[in-house]
């Protein structure tokens, strides 16, 4: 895949080694002289200097032919602005932006933008989970962190300690993935018993998660 | 009619000015406070200090009632971000932009809501009409 | 040269315009004789308005013709040229309408501008006798304070007169805007005005009031005048539904105009935010207590009784308007001097009412208190402080504080040079503060001093510090050197 990243900083250097050693061609576009020196000295990738939000500059790197643009910057109307040109004048088919006001996630998908990180509500779901229990880990995001997989330690005063799947109140959204007890790998059914101590893997909406964490986890 | 005017600067300020005293209702959104000075001092609409791709700062603005708003900071990114949150988010029935490079008109071409006032074409030409019509004498 | 004929043609706009609000004021005048209609044996005193309406709307008509010699397109008024309007349009409509008083009443030029003054800006002290007094001129003297509570110049603006210009608003003492447009926002102003002065009659018309009065007291009320039909004012009817009446006419009168607008428009959250409200609320929690049982309890025994009188004086003096209904001669000195505090503290900014404001009085409070607060936050912190105007927030920056803090100021040194003209003339402390801090907050209650026979240089010293009162020092200061720079320059070129 042809791809082209715009912005700088540590988050464009890591991204751009990762994506050249899984195979794909990567253009990096930067307004500041001196990263863009610095990015060209240390990654084997073509890296334009010039602002992506002027046209002559994107088709210069190579617009016409990419497949992906990332936006990367701090400010949402240039991320916004740099997307919608690659879309609208170099038919750039994905296009993926870094939203920082969580209400303009919306926006930018109505207008098109097919990929967006918004980092806001990333990072504060990350810290309240971290808040909310030390016992939940391996939290992936699915989908932009529309879906969200997890695992939480049963406690021994939670709800769910001691009774079967079916005898558990849980809200309809919430799937259990499986049952880890001593290093086996159950896939629960509604008889499976619960026990302190077992892990549990739990497909949910975001939104849900926390109530599947206290209904194992057990309240604070 | 309800207009606001997003961006005070040499333009916005005095199609504020001209737009208040013919007897609009004039609200006028600017993030530098000190660009304000900019405005005639009869103008008698409402100035307020903040970011416009904020939704609150254009709520604040009663951007939702608004007949027509015109985006003119000098900034066609921003113009674009904040245009499109006016038609998408606020549904307001008239906008008028201000491009400062006459490349990025394409980018307004979709939607028909949208007018495209591009201060380098419209001098351009202008001064091409005048040319060509000297050169027929 | 270019200057001098730019100075020439901005005083031919500024004399177009005192010309329109003259003839305005005229009109006025004449307005009284519509209730010749229901007092047709009044009839032999219509000449006398006829007389001075006549007059004002022709002088305003030569000011206007001969401003109007020199069209300007250009209009954009300055804060400065709408103070030198406001000032000469108010000193114009003062003098022509003390004319039917020294005509009818035969009283003499200081005692009619005097009492011509107490109404324009909406005091309420009163040198007239009520009870001989022909009706024409009761109402006349409801009506000054009527169109004096609105302001001449926001009434101007707010007609379909081709007056424009936020330097004229603002000229009048008022900065809110209700609406992001002047005329709209002054009509606005207008309708909810009379709104409430119509209810207001209905009102008191429903709580046993006679019609006549009803209508005289609801104008003086709403407009926080206090010019009443009867010599011991809203004591004179002892009812209770009808000074509940009035306490709410007089709260709706001295409230901003802008923060109606946000009551009317059902956002109650953001009323209650306001600084104003929340101080009147805080004043009154406060105030009434200490006044009922730290100095007015012996006085009235009976605890309803007692909050009933001590409720209704602390609104009337809040708010500037100047009902009573109980002497204030025979009070302890702790309460008339309660009652001085408040009248300095006042009504609210952009409302009909005087004194120092109670917006600059919450401001200095809260930044005094912010001033505290930052003391005890870390040295490299930064603060916005803010506070809730109409019905946005307002960021407070250090210059506003200080504008206030120089209004206050200015203020409270006028409020003892008053003071000490009137204990020259041998009044004791606490009845000069009383007289004059009434009249300066435009207020209206007397403690017994004022009478026809108080001497000329008392009459004087209040009437200018009503003017200086209802119109804000500044704006006068203004217009007096701009006035008196351009004057200096003219005659020099």
């Amino acid at each position: 895949m042809e791809i082209i990243l715009v912005g700088g900083g540590k988050l464009i250097y890591h991204l751009a080694k990762k994506l050249i050693s899984k195979g794909h061609f990567v253009t990096i576009i930067n307004k500041d002289r001196k990263l863009a020196d610095d990015l060209a000295r240390e990654i084997k990738a073509t890296v334009v200097f010039g602002d992506a939000a002027d046209k002559k500059v994107l088709e210069d790197a190579g617009a016409y032919k990419a497949d992906n643009l990332v936006s990367l910057t701090q400010k949402d109307h240039s991320n916004l602005f740099i997307c919608k040109m690659a879309m609208d004048y170099f038919g750039v088919e994905r296009t993926t932006a870094l939203v920082n006001n969580p209400e303009n996630e919306e926006l930018f998908n109505i207008l098109g933008i097919t990929g967006i990180f918004n980092v806001t509500d990333l990072i504060s779901s990350i810290i309240e989970q971290s808040v909310i229990s030390e016992d939940v880990s391996n939290l992936t995001m699915i989908e932009e962190g529309k879906l969200s997989i997890f695992q939480v330690e049963v406690a021994p005063d939670s709800a769910a300690a001691g009774k079967e799947i079916k005898e558990i109140d849980l809200p309809i959204s919430i799937v259990l993935g499986g049952i880890v007890r001593n290093g086996d790998i159950s896939i629960p059914r509604g008889g499976s018993k619960i026990q302190a101590g077992d892990k549990i893997v739990i497909i949910s909406l975001p939104e849900e998660q926390a109530e599947a964490i206290k209904v194992f986890g057990g309240e604070e | 009619m309800f207009i606001v005017i997003v961006g005070c600067g040499r333009t916005g300020s005095l199609l504020a000015g001209k737009l208040s005293r013919s007897g609009n209702e004039v609200v006028v959104i600017e993030q530098n406070s000190d660009s304000f000075a900019l405005l005639p001092v009869d103008f008698s609409g409402f100035e307020i200090e903040g970011d416009a791709a904020e939704s609150d700062v254009l709520i604040e603005g009663k951007i939702e009632s608004a007949d027509l708003l015109i985006v003119s900071t000098g900034n066609d990114q921003i113009n674009y971000l904040v245009s499109q949150m006016a038609r998408v988010n606020f549904d307001v029935p008239r906008i008028m932009v201000r491009t400062i490079d006459p490349s990025v008109e394409k980018m307004y071409e979709k939607e028909e809501r949208f007018e495209i006032f591009s201060q380098i074409s419209l001098l351009a030409e202008n001064m091409i009409n005048k040319i060509e019509r000297e050169g027929m004498r | 040269m270019k200057y001098k004929n730019l100075l020439i043609s901005r005083y031919f706009l500024i004399s177009k315009y005192t010309g329109i609000i003259i003839i305005f004021a005229g009109a006025a005048i004449l307005s009284p004789l519509l209730f010749l209609l229901a007092f047709p044996e009044e009839s032999s005193l219509a000449p006398h308005f006829l007389l001075a309406g006549g007059l004002s709307i022709l002088a305003g008509l030569v000011l206007f013709i001969y401003g109007s010699r020199h069209q300007e397109e250009d209009v954009e008024l300055s804060l400065n040229e709408g103070s030198i309007i406001v000032i000469f349009s108010w000193l114009g409509a003062i003098i022509f309408s003390a004319i039917p008083f020294i005509t009818i009443l035969d009283m003499n030029w200081s005692h009619s501008i005097f009492e011509v003054v107490s109404g324009w800006t909406t005091t309420g002290l009163s040198l007239v006798d009520v009870t001989t007094a022909p009706k024409l001129i009761l109402i006349w003297r409801s009506i000054m304070q009527f169109f004096g509570g609105a302001g001449l110049a926001v009434i101007a603006l707010s007609s379909l007169l081709p007056v424009h210009g936020m330097g004229l608003y603002m000229a009048e003492a008022r900065s809110d805007k209700l609406l992001p447009h002047v005329k709209r926002s002054t009509m606005l102003i207008m309708k909810i005005y009379t709104f409430y002065t119509v209810a207001g009659i209905i009102l008191y018309y429903f709580a046993g009031m006679p019609l006549f009065d009803s209508i005289n007291h609801s104008m003086a009320a709403i407009s926080t005048g206090g010019f009443s039909t009867q010599p011991d004012s809203i004591g004179h009817y002892n009812s209770l539904s009808i000074e509940v009446v009035t306490i709410v006419l007089m709260l709706l009168g001295t409230i901003n105009f802008a923060t109606h607008y946000t009551l009317l428009k059902g956002k109650v959250k953001t009323f209650f935010k306001n600084a104003e409200i929340r101080l009147m609320i805080t004043l009154f929690i406060f105030l009434t207590p200490i006044l009922m049982f730290f100095s007015l309890n012996s006085l009235y025994p009976m605890l309803s009784e007692n909050f009933r009188i001590t409720f209704f004086q602390i609104i009337t003096a809040l708010s500037t308007t100047g009902f009573s209904t109980i002497s204030f001669a025979g009070w302890p000195i702790f309460a008339n001097f309660i009652i001085i505090l408040i009248m300095l503290v006042g009504g609210g900014t952009g409302s009909t009412a005087g004194g120092i404001k109670q917006y600059r009085i919450y401001l200095i409070f809260k930044s005094i208190y912010w001033e505290i607060k930052e003391q005890f936050l870390p040295r490299r912190s930064v603060s916005s402080n803010y506070l809730w105007r109409g019905e946005n927030k307002f960021y407070v920056k250090d210059q506003h504080v200080k504008d206030v803090a120089n209004y206050i100021l200015l203020y409270l040194f006028t409020f003892f040079a008053g003071v000490a003209v009137h204990t020259a003339y041998g009044y004791s402390l606490l009845d000069s503060m009383f007289e004059f801090g009434s009249a300066l907050g435009t207020v209206g209650i007397s403690i017994g001093l004022l009478s026809s026979e108080a001497p000329l240089g008392i009459i004087w010293t209040q009437t200018i510090g009503m003017f200086l009162g209802r119109l804000e020092f500044f704006i006068i200061l203004y217009a007096g050197i701009k006035l008196f720079k351009d004057g200096v320059y003219i005659s020099k070129h």
